[in-house]
């Protein structure tokens, strides 16, 4: 058994998405360094950021998870962890699209008069 | 199916623009390591996996790689807004600019266009699964070698974030592989 990757052992309770967000990875026992490198914090700079943040880090923690699931589908603890950032994730995006319309084509429309889906900005333009 | 969220996983917001990164990121787009092989790669070889645990960690990764595409691009095309023909000639981006002008298209470091001939699908689930842990490295190790090539901070954190990407997908495949080779899996055939 390669006991590089301790996959099998995460420690529930030091799961944070911000920090997962932040470094790219949700398992502090799977997380390896690059040189002396510090990922930056992210700082969101308006409202939008803010919310969109929220947005991303709990979305990111759902992946984590989803790919640890995909290979240990039998682990509780891990899907409660799972179907709790799904929770909050669904929270975070009605808070985002309620101020900054939607994220999916298909999610509630604030505004009925004009086809908003359209708008600015897209993700690859500064934000 | 694929639906698309309108947002990047992680924020890419360059300002200070190392422009010169350009020529070299475009690696991560159509390269030999780069996330559209990635994607395309997990895409394809998810039809012959054996049992549930390969199909679905193919199509959950693939499906994130895609996502990865778009930040790749994303560094590209803020990179290349807004320059100058003089500094794009500087860069040495002046052939970039005499085929795309400022738009994005997949190519490795020197110009060459992407090619299905960086992946394969086996059709032979351990074989294919070492293949993804290797590919998994080949990005790393790219994405390492992207992060010495300079000091440009908004290009370090978004390449640090897809660098620890890579990490973690590796540990991901090798679980598989491990238990796909303790099985014994084969290519699924008619008769299972």
């Amino acid at each position: 058994m390669n006991n590089m990757y301790n996959y099998m052992n995460y420690q529930p309770q030091e799961i944070n998405s911000y920090k997962g967000l932040v470094q790219g990875n949700l398992f502090e026992n799977l997380y390896e360094p690059y040189k002396n490198y510090q990922p930056p914090q992210l700082i969101p700079h308006n409202k939008r950021e803010e919310l969109l943040l929220k947005v991303r880090q709990y979305d990111f923690a759902m992946n984590d998870l989803n790919l640890y699931l995909d290979t240990e589908p039998t682990d509780k603890e891990a899907i409660e962890l799972f179907n709790n950032y799904r929770n909050l994730a669904f929270q975070a995006i009605t808070n985002f699209e309620a101020s900054y319309g939607p994220l999916t084509v298909s999610d509630n429309p604030i505004n009925t008069n004009k086809w908003i889906w359209n708008a600015n900005p897209w993700p690859w333009e500064v934000q | 199916m694929f639906k698309y969220v309108k947002t990047l996983p992680y924020p890419v917001n360059i300002k200070k623009k190392d422009l010169k990164m350009a020529k070299y990121i475009v690696t991560q787009y159509g390269g030999p390591a780069g996330e559209l092989g990635a994607a395309l790669r997990y895409l394809n070889q998810r039809y012959s996996m054996p049992d549930e645990k390969g199909k679905a960690l193919l199509t959950d990764i693939a499906t994130e790689e895609l996502g990865h595409v778009e930040m790749v691009c994303t560094m590209l095309y803020q990179l290349l807004k807004g320059a100058t023909i003089e500094e794009l000639k500087e860069a040495g981006l002046a052939s970039h600019y005499a085929e795309h002008r400022y738009g994005v298209f997949p190519t490795d470091a020197n110009g060459v266009p992407f090619s299905a001939m960086t992946f394969a699908t086996t059709g032979d689930p351990v074989a294919d699964l070492c293949e993804d842990m290797a590919a998994e490295e080949k990005a790393r190790a790219t994405y390492e070698s992207l992060i010495d090539l300079t000091d440009d901070e908004d290009l370090i954190g978004p390449l640090l974030f897809l660098r620890q990407r890579e990490v973690v997908h590796y540990a991901r495949f090798k679980a598989l592989y491990d238990e796909y080779k303790a099985k014994g899996y084969k290519t699924p055939t008619n008769k299972n």
